[in-house]
């Protein structure tokens, strides 16, 4: 008797529903669920990846970039904030590119800056998904009732105003003592100082007399303390120092994480790290003319083109936490690693994978590392550390001879050129589309529209072949700029070395605010790089140090 | 007037026109073939999801039309679902894919929201081996994707 095998109907699963509806589903978990989700299963994380790339739909559902309050909590959001005293630039996370791993935000209306400062401005970034929504859940909680939400421990991206406080109390506390910095307890904001001048003894505010106006208390503490006669100043150095130390204070006091420094002059500019890449573009607004108006400075629009940022980053925006050796420095020995001579790291797929840059554009980022290999920047640049004083030999072989997130860099690696080519390939498609719209069914007219395409083709072509070899020329530019710009290494750059080398972690250079607000500029003199790290050392000895520092007694 | 939906396994089930127009899908399918008494055939849906789906719709036919443009909260929320629909999607998980697919299919979205919540809710609070459990998931990751995929998620991760 033949046994039929009746075929039974497969059982439906989470794993077996179409894309459109596991979508659908996808869109009631916020970022962070979805994160958990997309380590159950190749599947799940398949479907996940493919949701995110559709959230766009109701991240931002009106294309309009929202008050912070008015933000869908479930979509992630970055703002930056360049001062304290402005509303946060917010841009909302659109779309998650699957091939590369990061997640890209984007800012639809520019937002105009009112800045007294002409060129620069330090700035932090503050990435925010659901820690909003969480601190929202806890503020109705508290309101409504005494039983407080249970909430996952973790660090708020909003700094309380008991902290800003504390944080007066020690940069009081600093200005008054000599000797190193003291550090500032995990999760407090830094303290900081000044480099080269030595700490002044604690002034009381002045009357209110040398109050400035349209600066909030921490400015006018800072210019107050600075108007003391004690420090040896003169009256503009003083405003001067002030200011700069007022920009670090402030962004350090808003919160202990990164700043950055954005460049306030007209164009596009670029702003990379570890994990993230901005593109920015400022435009000039000249006020409207009025006769009889008073004159006012011209304000600038900020538009953020894209921010890029990894998964990894997208959380707090922090610096990666110093590794577990005890002070001991392997952080960015990644990187070295990855430079060694035996291992070419031309040959490899993603030589930085720390660098989130480089994975985010891996092939580029080769080439250029390729173009720095090929043509030996390494040795120019060590040359000309030489010619400013310093010991050579104080620097591995394999040091990092090139700043790779530097502006010109990024630029060039982001594909600038290609952007370009692809608006003008766009641009020439709906020529020929509105050309061919205008054409009748004529034989003769046929034959016109073939040459027409031939020659459209023929264009197409040549501005693709100009575009190569313009992009070419660019990397060759900028490779032979950075060995005559010593590798566009910064002050940060050097002193990260000069740590890494003495065996301190690399992170010093983000604990203490001395660094920090010089760490942007150029490479140092060697004495004033000496001094500066001096300064951290003896600052970070005295914090892990159990007697008191000399200082002190 | 009323009219007759055919399931999958030929079952026919009458119901009145305005319920049945919950459903986008049928809606149209009724303009279209205009004032007819043809049975429509659902080929995608079972009789026994279709008595759930029609159950929804009964208790929802006084319930304004969702128009997507005019909702005020663009937020996608999953706590707020009603106690009767939360009552509604207490059925074996089988069956609550079931009725996401239907609707789905027929073009409720209401209803297809009211699901997608549900499996949300479910998710939500949960581990990966939690999720797994949940929903009978075979864990088909190798060690080192297991590992990259973890590297990918730090961002997610309490510091």
């Amino acid at each position: 008797m033949d046994i039929i095998m009746a075929e039974t109907p497969r059982k439906l699963e989470i794993e077996s529903l179409p894309a459109e509806a596991f979508q659908h589903i996808c869109g009631f978990c916020s970022l962070h669920q979805l994160a958990t989700i997309r380590t159950v299963s190749k599947r799940i994380r398949d479907l996940v990846d493919d949701s995110l790339t559709a959230r766009n739909t109701f991240a931002n559902p009106t294309e309009e970039v929202l008050s912070k309050q008015k933000q869908d909590p479930l979509a992630c959001f970055i703002s930056i904030s360049l001062k304290r005293t402005h509303q946060p630039i917010t841009a909302v996370f659109t779309r998650y590119n699957k091939e590369h791993n990061y997640l890209e935000f984007t800012q639809r209306d520019s937002a105009t800056v009112d800045l007294d400062v002409d060129t620069s401005t330090l700035g932090q970034l503050d990435f925010n998904n659901w820690e909003m929504q969480l601190n929202g859940r806890s503020k109705r909680a508290n309101e409504s009732s005494s039983t407080a939400l249970q909430q996952r421990p973790r660090r708020s991206s909003i700094t309380q105003a008991g902290s800003i406080r504390a944080s007066q109390t020690y940069m009081e506390q600093e200005l008054a003592n000599g000797g190193p910095i003291q550090s500032m307890p995990t999760n407090q904001p830094i303290l900081s100082s000044f480099f080269g001048s030595t700490p002044t003894p604690a002034a009381a505010p002045t009357p209110a007399a040398t109050v400035r106006q349209g600066f909030n208390h921490m400015a006018q503490y800072v210019m107050s303390t600075f108007a003391s006669p004690a420090t040896g100043l003169t009256t503009e150095q003083r405003e001067q120092e002030a200011l700069r130390l007022f920009h670090s204070v402030e962004n350090e006091v808003l919160s202990s994480k990164k700043q950055y420094r954005f460049v306030l002059t007209e164009g596009s500019h670029y702003i990379g790290d570890d994990d993230f890449i901005v593109r920015y573009t400022i435009t000039k607004k000249e006020p409207a003319e009025d006769e009889n108006a008073e004159p006012t400075q011209p304000q600038l629009e900020f538009k953020i083109d894209y921010i890029r940022a990894s998964w990894r980053w997208i959380s707090s925006g922090a610096p990666k936490s110093p590794r577990s050796n005890k002070g001991k420095s392997t952080i960015g020995d990644d990187q070295r690693s990855h430079q060694d001579d035996r291992e070419p790291w031309q040959t490899q797929l993603n030589p930085l994978p720390e660098l989130r840059v480089g994975k985010m554009y891996a092939h580029r980022f080769n080439m250029l590392l390729e173009e720095i290999g090929r043509q030996k920047v390494s040795p120019g640049v060590r040359g000309q550390l030489r010619d400013l004083g310093y010991d050579a030999s104080l620097f591995p072989k394999k040091f990092i001879y090139a700043n790779l997130r530097d502006e010109h860099v990024l630029r060039w690696i982001t594909q600038e050129h290609f952007e370009e080519a692809d608006r003008e390939a766009a641009a020439l498609k709906k020529a020929q589309e509105q050309e061919r719209k205008t054409l009748h069914d004529d034989w003769e007219m046929v034959e016109l529209m073939s040459t027409s395409q031939q020659l459209a083709q023929i264009r197409a072509d040549r501005i693709k072949a100009e575009r190569e070899k313009d992009d070419k020329a660019a990397l060759q530019e900028m490779v032979e700029l950075l060995e005559e710009e010593k590798g566009y290494l910064t002050a940060r750059n050097i002193l990260e070395e000069m740590l890494a080398c003495q065996g301190y972690s690399r992170d010093l250079i983000w604990k203490y605010g001395i660094v920090r607000r010089s760490m942007m500029g150029p490479v140092p003199s060697q004495t004033e790089a000496k001094k500066l790290l001096a300064k951290v050392i003896d600052s970070e000895a005295a914090n892990t140090s159990t007697r008191p520092h000399p200082a002190q007694i | 007037m009323t009219v007759i939906l055919v399931s999958s396994d030929n079952q026919d089930f009458k119901v009145d026109k305005e319920v049945a127009e919950r459903s986008i899908l049928i809606k149209n399918m009724l303009e279209d073939v205009g004032e007819s008494d043809s049975p429509i055939p659902l080929p995608n849906v079972t009789s026994a999801v279709l008595t759930k789906v029609i159950e929804y719709c009964e208790h929802h036919r006084n319930d304004p039309v969702q128009v997507p443009e005019e909702t005020d909260d663009p937020r996608k929320r999953s706590n707020d679902i009603e106690e009767w629909d939360m009552k509604f999607m207490q059925v074996d998980q089988e069956m609550l894919f079931e009725i996401i697919l239907a609707a789905n299919y027929l073009d409720i979205k209401p209803l297809l929201d009211v699901g997608c919540k549900t499996v949300a809710n479910i998710i939500k609070g949960k581990t990966p081996e939690e999720i797994r459990k949940a929903f009978n998931i075979v864990n088909d990751f190798t060690p080192e994707e297991e590992a990259q995929i973890k590297k990918e998620n730090e961002w997610a991760e309490d510091r």
